[in-house]
């Protein structure tokens, strides 16, 4: 059975879209067929994120409209076969996004995928709401500051109340949280709510912290999914994330700041 | 209810005796409306209603109503009770009775076939402010502590039942307990706000703004098992996050009105 993922923060830069990248590339690694849409219409990022937006014919807002067939927007992407992206459009606003129009949209690709990840716009009109609408588990993507933290909480409670899971009475979204851009060092020196704070604020497990790394602004430009930098950090912690998203149980890695010794310093470690 | 049972008891089977009660009888407070009239020329009477009434039609919708004379008791010009009475039904407002009238005004308030209400001292001297839409009133900071309620008793019955909560209040949401209390097992986000007109108890983290007794029931209490609000609420005084001392913080409190003061105090 298909599953509908929302990958949304509220607030804006928090890193949704890094983070839709990421685990739709994780999700594909351990061979599922994985699809993220772009949901931020007007505002198209995610193809460029994914290496793709040299082949953007048809988005999202031509299939709603009837003027393409799903096939025909669905980009695969060059690293992964089992990784398609359905682009947002760029000239058309989130007026044309309509609820009959989005739920076709997701139950035609729940016929071919595993997992449908919905890259939520920021914000919490139209895009997002639509985004997340239809989603059976959230992601919510928060960095480790207050207003950031508060805007989560904001999106958890339209999840709870306004989601169709939420207004037709079934189980709930489940929920799970990313802490993007996280410092350790700068949790010491007291600039940064730590894990704990974040958990304790918004009470949902974890995925994951990743933590503040180049290798993210690298990928992202060089449109390759950072979870398949083998040597970046932060890559290691989506990919951890995606391990305990389908089930594992693996210990947190990155929470913790770890003073470089002598020999560390020297090589790089 | 209860009158209902009877009935169809008596249309059932009809084995009624004498011993069997027909009614009971309860204590019960209703809040009502006290209209001052201020003088006897009505000319603008329907108009002015009229105009209070839009401002609020969900507030006033079938609210009682008494009106008191004691404004016009000693002027000699006759007033159109009538009129008075007709314009405050068209208006959707139910009209218990009047009080506090010279006795020619009363006597001629009982011939129309109205009600006379005993005068009471104790008289609510505050004006009526309106509600801005419904509940969801919006608080600009206090200045200082304990200013005048914001919220104003609206008639309504007595709190009787209970609202329970689950889930976590996230920032942006809204609870309102209507007539009665609400109980919380979780936590309320900042940015989150928990409303009842009866007594508020949270079993989790209160961070966000708890008012009880919002319909002017200043008996209303504030149970929580750790307090960070941003604001609290009891019948319309309220306090506001600087306002609330360090050592009740992130306690176990009770929040109760005392001489008209927000109280906290550790359990």
């Amino acid at each position: 059975m298909a599953k509908i993922i929302v990958v949304t923060s509220g607030k804006g830069g928090v890193g949704k879209t890094t983070t839709s990248a990421a685990f739709g590339a994780g999700l594909a690694l351990k061979g599922f067929r994985t699809v993220v849409v772009d949901f931020d219409i007007g505002l198209r990022n995610l193809d460029l994120i994914m290496g793709c937006e040299r082949r953007v014919v048809y988005d999202f807002i031509n299939v709603i409209q009837g003027d393409a067939n799903l096939n025909q927007a669905l980009i695969k992407t060059k690293q992964l076969d089992n990784l398609y992206i359905l682009p947002a459009s760029q000239t058309k606003d989130k007026d044309a996004l309509t609820q009959e129009g989005v739920e076709g949209i997701l139950n035609g690709l729940k016929e071919t995928f595993d997992y449908i990840i919905c890259d939520s716009p920021a914000g919490i009109e139209r895009g997002a709401y639509f985004a997340m609408y239809f989603a059976d588990e959230a992601i919510i993507v928060t960095n480790p500051e207050v207003s950031s933290v508060r805007d989560s909480d904001r999106i958890l409670g339209i999840l709870a109340s306004k989601s169709r899971r939420a207004v037709e009475n079934l189980e709930p979204v489940k929920e799970h949280l990313v802490l993007a851009r996280y410092s350790p060092k700068r949790v010491i020196d007291g600039d940064m709510l730590s894990v704990d704070d974040v958990k304790d604020l918004l009470d949902i497990p974890l995925l994951g912290a990743v933590p503040e790394s180049e290798s993210v602004l690298l990928a992202s430009n060089r449109g390759i999914p950072v979870i398949l930098d083998g040597k970046s950090d932060a890559g290691d912690a989506y990919s951890d994330a995606v391990s305990r998203f389908l089930g594992e149980d693996l210990p947190h890695r990155f929470l913790h700041y770890q003073k470089k010794g002598f020999f560390g310093r020297l090589f790089g470690s | 209810m209860r009158t209902d049972t009877i009935q169809s008891k008596a249309n059932g089977k009809n084995v009624a005796k004498e011993s069997t009660p027909c009614f009971e009888l309860k204590g019960s407070v209703i809040t009502m409306i006290e209209m001052r009239l201020l003088q006897s020329n009505l000319d603008f009477f329907s108009i002015q209603l009229d105009k209070k009434v839009r401002q609020a039609a969900d507030f006033f919708l079938r609210a009682p109503i008494v009106l008191d004379l004691d404004e016009v008791q000693n002027d000699d010009n006759e007033i159109d009770f009538l009129t008075i009475a007709e314009t405050i039904r068209a208006n959707n407002l139910v009209l218990v009775g009047f009080r506090n009238g010279s006795a020619q005004q009363l006597k001629q308030v009982k011939n129309l076939g109205f009600n006379i209400l005993p005068d009471t001292s104790d008289r609510v001297s505050s004006e009526i402010e309106l509600p801005a839409n419904n509940t969801a009133e919006k608080h600009t900071p206090a200045q200082n502590q304990n200013q005048k309620p914001k919220y104003t008793p609206k008639p309504t019955g007595v709190a009787s039942y209970s609202r329970t909560v689950y889930q976590p209040v996230r920032s942006g949401q809204q609870i309102y307990a209507k007539d009665c209390d609400l109980v919380i097992l979780n936590s309320v986000s900042a940015g989150a706000e928990i409303i009842a007109d009866g007594h508020i108890h949270i079993y989790g983290k209160l961070r966000g703004r708890a008012l009880a007794g919002v319909h002017g029931d200043k008996s209303a209490r504030i149970f929580c098992s750790n307090l960070e609000a941003e604001l609290i609420s009891i019948a319309g005084y309220y306090r506001v996050i600087e306002e609330i001392e360090d050592r009740v913080k992130n306690q176990a409190v009770q929040i109760y009105l005392k001489d008209e003061r927000v109280t906290i105090e550790k359990f």
